[in-house]
């Protein structure tokens, strides 16, 4: 029983918005399990905001359907359990974070006032102070107490770390897994993979309003283009040696500075077999960038959106 | 049954409550402003009571001028009242409060992007409408017995004496009234999600049809159109006469139900904006 797969928290089936010119989306499928984050990564305009947005009802789909727990998005308790921190975030200026919170909790929030003093604390936020005194960071800790402090099963975060320095950065990653362990979902929106890529479990990646991907985060490295330095003992055999790798199916080298710069995509086996024939004075890994899977997915052709223009 | 009772109240009043909080300083404001202004009119009229010179000057106006100036003398309560207070300045006075806290309800929010995150509570977008409506009755009510409460309190003093009663039946006139323009208002800018549209709809209503229905007292081929106009069903002189007309008070109150109806199915379908 241990073995049974975790609660579908979100489950998106084939939803299409369409909004504005071209910010909809385009028949999104995602399911999103209990206790994991799932990160949801595209350029601006990509449907991030739009696909979250569905979620709470605030824009329609024209096609397919979405659970929130079971129960329909279009039922207002579907968001009885869903805890919301808008990528645009505004409040009105003249409330405190205090009266913030009584706003949302009076408006069904469900918060857990227990929690929002120490929330607020962590942040370093004064709830006190008219939200319109507030600098950008201050008032974007707000809007993360108020989601923080939700009692949720599902959290929808827009963009979060937006205006955060890094300490803090460090303190929101620290309340979403604390979340995420405690057993709710968390969905996390970004344009960066740096900002996922030590938080999500698993990433999907939006591309003009469809989802061209659904991965773990070890399913992208490996998709990462990797490279390697090599140098042969025979600053003359780096020829040869540059050809008979090139060969190999998947690679690509080519000679800088007399070392062969080897890029490859998927198992080095290959490649060590190669090298083993040569004297090989040194191999250097320098590693490969997630962001650069991120520019494949928006660039290769296989992954532009199909139906199109 | 209790907790369902308690359920219900939370559903429909939660953010009322937190807007009348977030807004009962202006209303505050509002509702002195209103007094005064009211207090003021009044007592004009002491000065002005049983003179002639008045009656002569409006007599020698042309039929149409009297029909837009509300068509009664100014030497009685009753004119004086429905002339200088009730045809067309303190129902100006409040539609601009009720334009702007209609439009600003809904729309508003949608446009300061605070919106997003009242509707992502547990609160259906129905809900949500009819407290935000709840709160212009609120507020156009407050106002609409601040017009009327100088009037009774100085009558003595002032001389400006109308049957109670009657001052209610007008300040329920006046309130159905505003409540239609507001309504319409809020309706539109709901619908659409401007802010603009709705007081440009409403205000531009409110101008164009105050023309039609004055002028159509004595352009003949205007007068059928008059109907059409809120003007028309807002029967303050009839009220303040003869007492409660409850006649054109229904047909304001139906007007805004219909009106309000049409606006909470446009904003129930609509895709809002982030």
């Amino acid at each position: 029983m241990s073995a049974a797969a975790p609660e579908i928290v979100l489950d998106v089936r084939g939803v299409t918005v369409r909004y504005g010119s071209a910010r909809g989306i385009d028949d999104v499928t995602l399911q999103v399990p209990a206790g994991q984050v799932t990160g949801l990564l595209g350029p601006n305009g990509s449907g991030k905001t739009t696909l979250l947005r569905s979620v709470l009802d605030l824009v329609h789909p024209s096609a397919g359907s979405i659970d929130v727990a079971c129960v329909d998005s279009k039922d207002r308790r579907a968001r009885a359990r869903v805890a919301y921190l808008p990528g645009d975030l505004s409040f009105p200026a003249r409330l405190s974070g205090h009266a913030l919170l009584r706003r949302f909790s009076a408006a069904g929030g469900g918060l857990e006032h227990s929690r929002v003093d120490s929330l607020a604390k962590r942040l370093g936020i004064d709830l006190t102070r008219p939200v319109g005194t507030l600098s950008r960071g201050n008032r974007q800790k707000v809007g993360l107490v108020l989601a923080f402090a939700k009692n949720s099963d599902l959290l929808l975060l827009d963009e979060p770390t937006s205006g955060l320095d890094p300490l803090l950065q460090r303190e929101f990653a620290s309340l979403v897994r604390e979340v995420v362990d405690a057993g709710s979902a968390v969905v996390l929106s970004s344009h960066v993979m740096s900002e996922l890529e030590d938080l999500a479990d698993r990433v999907a990646v939006l591309r003009e309003g469809r989802l061209v991907a659904v991965e773990t985060i070890d399913q992208l490295r490996a998709r990462a283009r990797q490279r390697l330095r090599v140098r042969t003992v025979d600053p003359n055999a780096i020829y040869p040696c540059c050809e008979r790798l090139s060969s190999i199916p998947g690679v690509e080298a080519r000679i800088i500075d007399s070392m062969i710069e080897v890029t490859y995509v998927g198992d080095v086996d290959g490649i060590i077999k190669t090298l083993a024939t040569f004297s090989v004075q040194s191999v250097e890994s320098v590693g490969g960038e997630l962001d650069e899977v991120l520019l494949d997915f928006y660039s290769d052709e296989r992954f532009a959106p199909k139906g199109g223009a | 049954m209790s907790a369902l009772h308690r359920r219900v109240v939370r559903e429909v009043m939660s953010v009322l409550v937190s807007d009348l909080r977030l807004r009962w300083r202006s209303l505050l404001w509002w509702t002195v402003a209103v007094l005064a202004l009211s207090a003021l009119v009044a007592s004009f009229y002491k000065s002005i009571a049983g003179e002639n010179a008045y009656e002569d000057v409006f007599g020698s106006l042309p039929e149409s001028l009297q029909g837009l100036l509300g068509g009664v003398d100014l030497g009685t309560p009753v004119g004086y009242l429905s002339t200088e207070m009730y045809s067309f300045f303190m129902p100006a006075v409040l539609l601009v409060f009720a334009i702007g806290r209609a439009t600003s309800s809904l729309a508003g929010e949608e446009e300061d992007h605070t919106l997003d995150l009242l509707l992502a509570q547990p609160v259906s977008r129905t809900a949500l409408y009819l407290q935000k409506v709840l709160g212009v009755v609120i507020g156009v009510a407050i106002l609409s017995i601040a017009v009327a409460i100088p009037v009774i309190a100085l009558a003595e003093w002032s001389e400006l004496k109308v049957p109670a009663a009657n001052m209610w039946a007008a300040t329920a006139q006046l309130f159905a009234f505003v409540m239609f323009l507001a309504m319409l208002a809020l309706a539109v800018s709901a619908a659409v999600g401007r802010r603009s549209l709705g007081m440009g709809v409403a205000a531009g209503l409110a101008f164009v049809s105050y023309l039609i229905d004055g002028f159509g007292k004595s352009i003949e081929w205007l007068e059928p159109w008059r109907v059409l106009t809120p003007w028309y069903w807002y029967d303050v002189s009839a009220a303040l006469t003869d007492g409660m007309p409850w006649g054109s008070f229904a047909v304001l109150v139906a007007a805004s139900i219909v009106v309000g109806a049409l606006g909470l199915v446009g904003f129930n379908r609509r895709n809002l904006r982030a």
